[in-house]
């Protein structure tokens, strides 16, 4: 076994990068600059800080942001899409719904293909899948003609009932081939073998959006890591929280669009597990955004659609939730009230105290003033901070509304902190969970900033922040294993459904998973197949998923799934109907590829000597301005145990501690926070 | 003393008790649309929750449908009275109501209403509203051509069906059994229920975090902040009368087009909307009860100067609604009120014109105007079972200063409502869809362009099929605004063997296999002199063939040549004549 495991994450400033040496069982981690117009450059610089003899390396894994980014510029492949004829405008219609129920003034966002680029074929499937209008070959030598004409990068084919015959699909595909070998062709039946044809286009065509500049930048950052001697294969991150070849990727580059933040959760899920904590609330926040995700009995709370951009994706991703309030977040009055957010600074010009121009008082100039972060050490000392900015936008407001300018600083924190609780709590609410049984995970520069106020609104005891919060989705991203979900829309009342036939579309699911986890050299023993079904009360729409105990479909696994499902209902939603009769609407399945992983470091040992201190700053706690100490963690062992109101500073963020708050060191350096009475 | 300084509670915990409230609603919502039975609620989200205090003012709303912006109060006080009084309330109780003279709605739309105590204190109420499928109206679903509400379906006074905590069996099985879909209704109902106790369970959490007396104080300060962003934004539009009307069609019964005028007054602080003048209450289904209109008023306020805090017991104290007794927008017994949106979708975008002239960066053109409800029902041959398919449809919206109004979106009634994918409507009724898709040339000119409507064209895969349309605002299709032009008007055929026949309302039409029902939605209204539209991005709007070339030269007077380039000496010559 070779000696390195490497893990590197792009983020908008910063690359990081953490290397696991397997000899001393250490982590080392580093950070380069972003190189933007260029990405794999940053990731080699990066690197080369670290090791510089990448034949060492035995696993590399890579979040990768240059699909996402690709996405948000709207710097995607210029791009045609064959549609089933009559139904030219499903793409631009969409759901056709205004989720902005009061404004008058709504649009959708701009498409990524302008109608002109959409061609219809005449061709039409049924319902059932049987054949309702056949495809002919003339009308597909006019459609060579007209991609012909103008240069398109890709082309994505989305047929009616394609999810349940894909025939006319690879025709078409078959055809182009042979046509306009160059063209990158995605079929949709290939990306989502699932019913509802706007969603299944949205995913394709951002998949072929985003498809030529991942593989060039793959092939780029390949080639790169190749000269400088890596011998194995480069890994991604996915979306689903497991990860997969680059080779893979290219096939699939809209599992690439959340590689970063889930890094996280995963990362989370390892942290939380050396302390026995199961269930875990994870909540990523930098300088101006705020994710949060979930972790249940030890696994990724996955969904099996999310949207980004406005545009539906109907892949799993784990359910990553960007949350109106952050750091970013402005303040202001209205009617005589104080109000926080929803409208954000952004990064530029960002917070007052950033000295970039901002003239809106934010969250991080409330932080500023409260001394609850330094203005020489925020994010890892990237930036310094502007202290009597901060003070002149906060004033501003405390003027307006009678109150001091130490009270309106931490009165907007406190309605920050408030408000992400209420945001937390709701999403919970929606899933059928109760945060108080769950520990908080807060990582990323300014999550451990706001976690113990948030744990406190929510009622949680145990709040977790990770060793390397600062290069956490690097650290997260070694943790994993390769993971490929596939479906079947399959629509039965659960009592008559036909289990060989069942049995049939898992057998299909487990044919094509095993040959993509074949691909990525994972031997047979170490796949491992789950299944599971998307069951409702017949005339509902949503989907409850729950899975099967077996592989293969048997009588009695009917009445086990609907028992599940009663229970699952309940769960979620505090009432099920036992009478009622249960159908099935997709069969899914997860592959597991099991792979060597990284150790979680190396066991720290108790302390030599006791916590000192580094210093005593004077910080606001309740209104009232007490000198506290500030710990470096960096001084912090197993043994130590301390107790709030207290700082702790660490390279990349600050650790706030209010007074009821106990702080260990776990075996790995992570900090445990315990809430007292 | 001004509102201002009237403020008792500390700013920072009114605001966070103000969010905790909201985000109360928001799980009550959240539980409600996921747990609910008919596609109405969860898909269209025909629902609406909110939690009040002892005095039924509004401390948190969350709303599927602008509609039913502020009326769930009105539904509590009347219960209040029915009942005798607050001190008939105890904790565990769970009224329901529907009646359309009450609640102002149509009989579909039930309100579930739960007192919230704490400490054997009343508190408040957390109340739910949801549309039911079907309630037993003379048709499934609803009906088209009622005359009178006892054709509608079962109307309930605000009636008991928990008894301190325990379910009134009997009167539980009495309403639902009036339903075709007894089981969806149970679900439904008890799907309102479980969101009444969140809301219950939330705010005796916000009470138990921070003392009754505290809450109360936060709960006046909200309210007082509400009432000055409403002053405050009444006062900055000039004083003045600002009139409009415009017609439905007809009631769906009798021929006669149906008038509803509007007289917005704004002197001041306050605003006065004066109804005086809208068609007395009708034979056909276009009527409502006064707390729906007074309801439709506020949403037309919050579109165009509301703040986007959400609403509360504090705001419209300076706005004030007359209608004059037994109009269409206040009716009585027997008038039917199945279609009750239809003219308060119209009274809603008048208000919008009529004050347009005065805000013109928050105005747009007219939209398509209704919901164009398509309803196809009859037995399904595949499975031996019966089938009712009831879908609104999407259409364009009007142009505004800074852009061209959306296509294919859905009307202003119906919210967040999602159209039903081809695969799933294929998949669940024997229909088919030979095309879906924009209705070109059909946005109203202007310099931002109407947002166009769209065709859906349905096969019947039934012997035995029947259809029931409604659809509207022919005579007053989506209007232009500062010289922009009407959107197209809405037009609906059905093609049987080789007749083809037009028609825009209709009820219980027999179809057989093979027929062919066309529905057409309009456009909306264009924004502005349509000559003053960039040639250019007429040119972009031909290449997309949202508009041919014919709308190019005589709308919008631009000359494209022959390989599609702007003729730019020609042009100017169309608009110059």
């Amino acid at each position: 076994m070779s000696r390195y495991h490497l893990g590197v994450d792009i983020g908008g400033t910063f690359t990081d990068v953490v290397l696991l040496d397997n000899e001393t069982g250490r982590y080392t981690t580093a950070k380069s600059p972003s190189t933007p117009n260029n990405l794999s450059n940053g990731v080699i610089n990066g690197i080369k800080k670290l090791v510089t003899d990448l034949s060492e390396v035995d696993f590399f894994v890579h979040g990768t942001t240059a699909g996402i980014n690709a996405l948000l510029e709207r710097k995607g492949a210029k791009m045609a899409l064959v549609v089933t004829k009559g139904f030219k405008d499903l793409y631009e219609i969409g759901r056709a719904n205004r989720p902005e129920i009061y404004n008058i003034q709504y649009r959708q966002p701009e498409k990524l293909i302008s109608r002109r680029h959409i061609i219809e074929v005449e061709e039409r499937m049924s319902a059932d899948g049987s054949v309702d209008n056949p495809l002919r070959k003339n009308d597909l030598e006019q459609l060579v003609e007209s991609l012909e004409n103008q240069d398109f990068d890709s082309v994505s084919i989305c047929l009616i009932h394609a999810y349940k015959n894909p025939d006319h699909e690879k025709m078409i595909k078959e055809y182009l081939q042979e046509r306009l070998p160059t063209m990158s062709i995605s079929l949709s039946h290939e990306m989502v073998r699932e019913w509802r044809e706007y969603e299944r286009i949205s995913t394709t065509v951002i998949n072929a959006y985003v498809a030529p500049i991942i593989e060039d930048y793959l092939e780029k950052l390949e080639k790169e890591a190749e000269l400088n001697g890596l011998r194995s294969n480069l890994h991604i991150m996915q979306s689903n929280g497991g990860v997969m070849t680059a080779e893979v990727a290219k096939e699939i580059p809209v599992q690439t669009l959340m590689s970063g933040p889930v890094g996280g959760t995963i990362g989370s899920i390892e942290v939380g597990q050396n302390s026995d904590h199961q269930n875990l609330i994870c909540v990523d926040m930098g300088g101006t955004s705020f994710d949060v995700s979930l972790a249940v009995d030890g696994e990724p709370d996955v969904t099996a659609e999310a949207e980004l951009e406005k545009f539906p994706i109907m892949t799993p991703m784990v359910d990553i939730h960007t949350i109106g309030a952050g750091g970013g977040s402005t303040a202001w009055v209205e009617g005589g009230g104080l109000r926080v957010g929803p409208e954000s600074a952004g990064s530029d010009p960002g917070p007052a105290c950033y000295g970039k121009g901002g003239n809106r008082a934010t969250v991080t100039d409330a932080n500023l003033i409260l001394g609850r972060i330094d203005s020489e050490s925020f994010l890892g000392g990237d930036m310094s901070l502007d202290v009597d900015a901060a003070y002149k936008v906060i004033e501003d407001i405390a003027n307006k509304l009678g109150l001091s300018i130490v009270e309106t600083a931490e009165g907007v924190c406190d309605i920050a902190n408030a408000k992400m609780a209420d945001a937390i709590r709701t999403l919970t609410v929606s899933k059928g969970i109760d945060p108080r049984d769950f520990a908080l995970v807060a990582f990323g520069g300014a999550g451990p900033l706001h976690a113990m106020f948030i744990a406190e609104h929510l009622g949680i005891n145990k709040v977790k922040i990770p060793a390397i919060a600062g290069t956490f989705s690097a650290w997260g991203m070694l943790q994993t294993d390769i993971r490929h979900d596939d479906v079947r829309t399959y629509v039965s009342v659960l009592d008559e459904s036909d289990v060989t036939e069942m049995n049939g579309l898992y057998e299909e699911m487990k044919i094509s998973t095993k040959e993509i986890l074949s691909q990525q050299k994972i031997q047979e023993e170490d796949m491992l197949f789950q299944c599971l079904a998307d069951l409702r009360y017949a005339g509902q729409e949503y989907t409850v998923t729950v899975p099967l105990y077996t592989t293969i479909v048997e009588e009695k696994s009917l009445e086990e799934l609907k028992e599940s499902f009663h229970d699952k209902h309940f769960n979620i939603y505090g009432h099920n109907n036992r009478d009622g009769i249960v159908e099935i609407v997709n069969l899914r399945l997860i592959a597991t590829g099991y792979i060597d992983k990284a150790k979680q470091g190396k066991n720290l040992g108790a302390a030599e000597k006791e916590a000192f201190p580094i210093q005593t700053k004077p910080v606001i706690w309740e209104n009232k301005r007490k000198n506290t100490t500030v710990y470096s963690i960096d001084d912090l062992f197993p043994s130590h145990k301390i107790t709030g109101p207290t700082i702790i500073e660490t390279p990349s963020s600050t650790i706030v501690v209010p007074e009821n708050f106990v702080v260990e060191v776990d075996n790995f350096g992570n900090l445990e926070l315990t809430r007292g009475e | 003393m001004s509102l201002e300084q009237n403020l008792k509670e500390n700013p920072i915990t009114t605001e966070i008790i103000r969010n905790a409230l909201i985000s109360a609603a928001e799980e009550m919502n959240e539980s409600l649309a996921r747990s609910s039975y008919s596609p109405i609620i969860y898909e269209m989200k025909d629902c609406s929750v909110g939690i009040f205090n002892e005095n039924a003012e509004l401390l948190g709303q969350s709303s599927g449908l602008p509609f039913f912006l502020g009326n769930l109060d009105e539904c509590i006080n009347l219960t209040t009275n029915y009942i005798g009084g607050k001190d008939k309330y105890s904790p565990g109780d769970v009224y329901l109501l529907n009646d359309s003279y009450l609640a102002g709605a149509h009989l579909n739309d039930m309100t579930v209403i739960s007192p919230i105590f704490y400490q054997e204190e009343l508190v408040g109420f957390s109340a739910t509203r949801a549309h039911w499928l079907d309630v037993g109206a003379k048709d499934p679903g609803s009906p088209t051509d009622a005359t009178e509400i006892y054709q509608e379906g079962i109307r309930i006074p605000p009636t008991k069906i928990y008894s301190k905590g325990e379910p009134v069996k009997d009167v539980i099985d009495l309403i639902t059994m009036n339903s075709r879909f007894q089981g969806s209704a149970l679900g439904d109902l008890n799907a309102q229920i479980a969101a009444c106790r969140t809301g219950e369970r939330r705010f005796n959490e916000v009470i138990n975090n921070y003392g009754l007396e505290k809450v109360r104080r936060a709960v006046d300060d909200i309210f007082k902040q509400s009432e000055i962003i409403d002053r405050d934004n009444i006062a900055s539009i000039p004083d003045g009368i600002y009139e409009e009307e415009g017609y439905l069609d007809n009631d769906g019964v009798t021929n006669d087009p149906v008038r509803v005028k509007v007289k917005v007054i704004v002197e001041r602080e306050n605003i006065n909307i004066d109804l005086t003048g809208t068609s007395l209450q009708r034979t056909g289904m276009t009527n409502c009860g006064k707390a729906q209109t007074i309801s439709a008023c506020r949403v037309a306020f919050k579109h165009l100067i509301g703040s986007e805090s959400p609403v509360t017991g504090g705001n419209f104290k300076t706005m004030k609604v007359f209608v004059p007794e037994r109009t269409i927008m206040s009716a009585e017994e027997p008038a039917a009120c199945g279609w009750y949106f239809t003219p308060l979708g119209l009274l809603i975008d008048l208000v919008i014109k009529a004050l347009s002239p005065v805000l013109k960066d928050q105005s747009a053109a007219a939209h398509y105007g209704d919901s164009m409800v398509i309803t196809l029902y009859g037995s399904d041959n595949r499975e031996d079972t019966s089938f009712l398919y009831v879908e609104p449809t999407a259409g364009g919206w009007g142009g505004f200063a800074k852009d061209d109004g959306q296509s294919g979106l859905i009307n202003n009634a119906n919210g967040d409502f999602k159209n039903m994918p081809v695969e799933v409507l294929e998949g669940k009724y024997p229909l088919k869809l030979k095309h879906y898709g924009l209705r070109n040339n059909s946005g109203g000119p202007g310099k931002s362009r109407g947002g166009l409507g769209v065709i859906r064209e349905y096969e019947i895969c039934s012997d035995d099929a029947s259809l029931t349309l409604w659809f509207e605002r022919s005579i007053t299709p989506a209007w232009g605004l500062f010289e922009g032009q009407s959107g197209s008007p809405p037009n609906v055929t059905v093609q049987k063997n080789d007749s083809v026949e037009s028609m825009l309302k209709v009820s219980g039409k027999s179809l057989e296999s093979g027929d062919i029902v066309k529905v057409e939605t309009g456009g909306g209204g264009g924004f502005g002199p349509p000559f003053h539209r960039t040639p250019e991005l007429v040119r972009e709007d031909v290449l997309d063939g949202y508009i041919d070339t014919n709308d190019a030269l005589n709308e919008y007077g631009v000359v494209l040549t022959e390989d599609w380039e702007i003729d730019y000496e020609e042009t100017l010559n169309q608009r110059n004549k």
